[in-house]
């Protein structure tokens, strides 16, 4: 039969294995937190570094238009970058064969009918014997001399 | 910005981290080999740490466990651990410490892991499913099965010593 102390551990071996837990050396858990303040102190410091130096450029460069220049440059990378994407339309001669296939057609009156505004309407027959207005070359002035 | 820095309250995470990594691999270099890795990754990566995905204990665990297993990997095979003292010569929660080391080492890697991130890591078994990508009710029942198994041979190893242990005038 198992001692009690024994039969009492394995009924708490949770409870056991929470209060054995291997603990690290203090030296380590000291040196090794301090490497990590270090660290994260420094990775810090970079950063405001960083920062720090980018507005002291912005700064020293602001009066020879550092600003408008960043913002033409910025300006001239959305041109470049439209022009990369932007899909352009194959381009089709207005005025050919083919284009005129697909053209509005004209609307041709018939035979004996004119256009006036959009309809065609007939055309007035030539009467015979109607006074002839002008035949031949206009008269230019001067008297022309025979013989 | 550091308030969301995982590494901002480094203490109590190395403890953790420790203990995790001693009960996988036994207490000593070993573990501060892997505590020392785990941090090291953990200051070059924390950029990576979401505090929405867990608190940093877990994301710290889950980097140590890869410092662990390329421990193990590299490891050379070693005998059985020996007894390293008589058991009359130790007090008695030194006994205890030992068996318990001697019984976490007769168990399974997996069953260790299990044991490791539950007690050494204190992590709950839900956080221990997130880092298996597995249903917490079959973390939990692993975990019990894995100290079904501590239990027995902390037993076994209790059954083969009492002779040495009443000769030696200690009470097991």
């Amino acid at each position: 039969m198992k001692p009690f102390w024994s039969r009492r551990r394995s009924l708490d071996l949770e409870a056991e294995l929470r209060r054995n837990k291997p603990e690290p050396r203090s030296e380590f858990v000291t040196s090794l937190a301090k490497h990590v303040r270090t660290e994260r102190s420094t990775a810090g410091a970079r950063v405001a570094l960083a920062g720090a130096l980018s507005v002291a450029l912005l700064a020293a460069l602001a009066p020879v238009g550092a600003l408008g220049s960043a913002g033409s440059a910025a300006k001239a990378i959305a041109n470049a970058a439209t022009r990369v994407l932007a899909t352009h339309a194959r381009p089709v001669a207005q005025h050919s064969p083919g284009a005129s296939q697909y053209s509005k057609k004209k609307k041709v009156c018939p035979k004996g009918t004119k256009r006036v505004g959009k309809k065609c309407v007939k055309a007035k027959k030539k009467v015979k014997g109607a006074r002839v207005t002008h035949r031949g070359p206009r008269f230019t002035g001067g008297k022309m001399k025979h013989g | 910005m550091f308030s969301r820095d995982p590494l901002a309250n480094p203490e109590p995470l190395i403890r953790r981290v420790y203990a995790y990594a001693a009960y996988r691999l036994g207490d000593g270099p070993d573990a501060e080999d892997a505590t020392s890795d785990a941090f090291e990754r953990a200051l070059r990566y924390r950029d990576s740490y979401d505090r929405q995905k867990g608190e940093p204990a877990a994301w710290l665990i889950g980097i140590a466990r890869r410092s662990v297993d390329q421990i193990l990997a590299d490891r050379v095979p070693l005998a059985e651990p020996a007894d390293v003292a008589a058991p009359g010569d130790l007090e008695e929660q030194a006994v205890a410490r030992l068996e318990l080391a001697g019984a976490l080492a007769s168990l399974t890697d997996q069953d260790r892991e299990l044991v490791a991130l539950r007690y050494g890591a204190d992590l709950s078994a839900r956080q221990i499913a997130e880092l298996f990508e597995a249903r917490t009710n079959t973390i939990e029942v692993a975990l019990h099965r894995a100290l079904e198994r501590l239990r027995r041979e902390i037993a076994r190893e209790q059954s083969d010593r009492p002779s040495a242990a009443a000769a030696n005038g200690v009470r097991v």
